[in-house]
């Protein structure tokens, strides 16, 4: 029987109850009003959709989460249980991030029975007629890094300046799966692209940082 | 009378013909016993192999993982052992390029875009290796995932 966090009325999976995984959920909740709010679109008495956490046991390595359409009334997100002991608090809190903007992203398109016009969420619209199967990932490297280092610079207690918390948002939305390619293909987001190499250059460091220097135990 | 009834018997069969063959039946092959594998990389000088099978059951729905794509049965939905010379096996790809055609024929130039959930996409089964001669075909549902 999947439980509640107390905070709000979302799923967990008992995979996830109690785990390294649950206690950094429940930290950015306590600490991120941004994600709180991300969080609460899904409660089950007013939203479109549920939302539900799990730890999955057979994702490649190199794979942190992913996000499901579980149901139309029903969203998961599952992270990496073989390689998340190992993650830091930063990183598994970027993850639970961006894989919780996925969800919001499923949850507007589900919301408006997957026919979207330019007036239910013009970003949307715009992403998928350019992308295609990739609008998700294009659309929240342009617009959603800044969202992503707001929430970690607050769960991180502002211990480094935002610039920092910026650029490690950067992590999975750089280089993604190719979905308009099909698997195993690859591809940079546009917004990457876009920035000057020096730039890229920083992040790349930043992200390597960010996954491996840092605290890997909460309590 | 009789003709008139011949008539509508033709068409029904024709019609029934036609609407035969613009659906597609994708048949994948899942053989759990397999060395076969599969690459995914997070960033460009990160490649991993991995297997290309992988399946778990939770409650009454069977997961198979196929590289990264993952399938649904539901215990009690439509399921069946048959010869394996007997089924057309599709690949991945071309579960991808199947998608890509449901998808130009629902897209409209109608100032809406229409996203298609996996989900929605009828007609994928999994044909499981029993031996050499046999497979045990599942009707599941795609499930549809970002990473």
């Amino acid at each position: 029987m999947p439980t509640l966090l107390p905070e709000d009325e979302i799923f967990t999976d008992p995979s996830f109850v109690g785990t390294k995984a649950d206690c950094i959920c429940e930290r950015l909740l306590a600490s991120s009003e941004g994600f709180k709010g991300m969080i609460q679109k899904f409660d089950g008495e007013f939203s479109v959709s549920n939302i539900k956490f799990s730890l999955e046991d057979n994702l490649p390595n190199t794979t942190n989460g992913e996000t499901s359409v579980i149901s139309p009334g029903l969203i998961g997100i599952s992270l990496n249980q073989n390689i998340l002991g190992g993650r830091t608090n930063l990183g598994v809190a970027r993850t639970l991030i961006h894989e919780t903007i996925h969800a919001e992203m499923y949850r507007k398109v589900l919301s408006m029975g997957g026919q979207v016009s330019i007036n239910d969420f013009p970003g949307i619209y715009d992403y998928y007629r350019r992308y295609a199967k990739n609008w998700q990932h294009e659309q929240m490297a342009a617009y959603y890094v800044d969202v992503i280092g707001e929430m970690l610079q607050d769960f991180d207690n502002y211990s480094q300046n935002y610039q920092f918390y910026e650029d490690f948002a950067w992590v999975g939305l750089y280089y993604f799966n190719d979905n308009n390619a099909g698997p195993g293909n690859h591809t940079y987001a546009q917004a990457w692209n876009d920035l000057q190499e020096s730039e890229q250059n920083r992040i790349k460091i930043v992200m390597t940082n960010g996954e491996n220097n840092g605290s890997k135990i909460c309590n | 009378m009789v003709a008139k009834y011949a008539i509508r018997i033709i068409l029904v069969l024709v019609i029934g013909r036609i609407t035969e063959s613009s659906s597609q039946s994708i048949y994948l092959e899942f053989d759990h016993s397999s060395d076969e594998k599969c690459y995914t990389s997070s960033t460009p000088n990160e490649k991993e192999l991995y297997s290309k099978f992988s399946k778990k059951e939770k409650g009454d729905i069977q997961f198979f993982r196929i590289c990264m794509e993952e399938f649904t049965y539901i215990q009690g939905d439509y399921c069946d052992v048959k010869k394996r010379n007997n089924v057309k096996f599709s690949s991945i790809a071309d579960l991808y390029a199947y998608e890509d055609k449901v998808l130009a024929k629902k897209a409209k130039n109608d100032g809406v875009i229409h996203i298609i959930f996996r989900s929605e996409i009828d007609s994928i089964f999994i044909a499981e290796r029993i031996d050499d001669e046999s497979v045990k075909v599942y009707k599941v549902s795609w499930v549809h995932k970002i990473e």
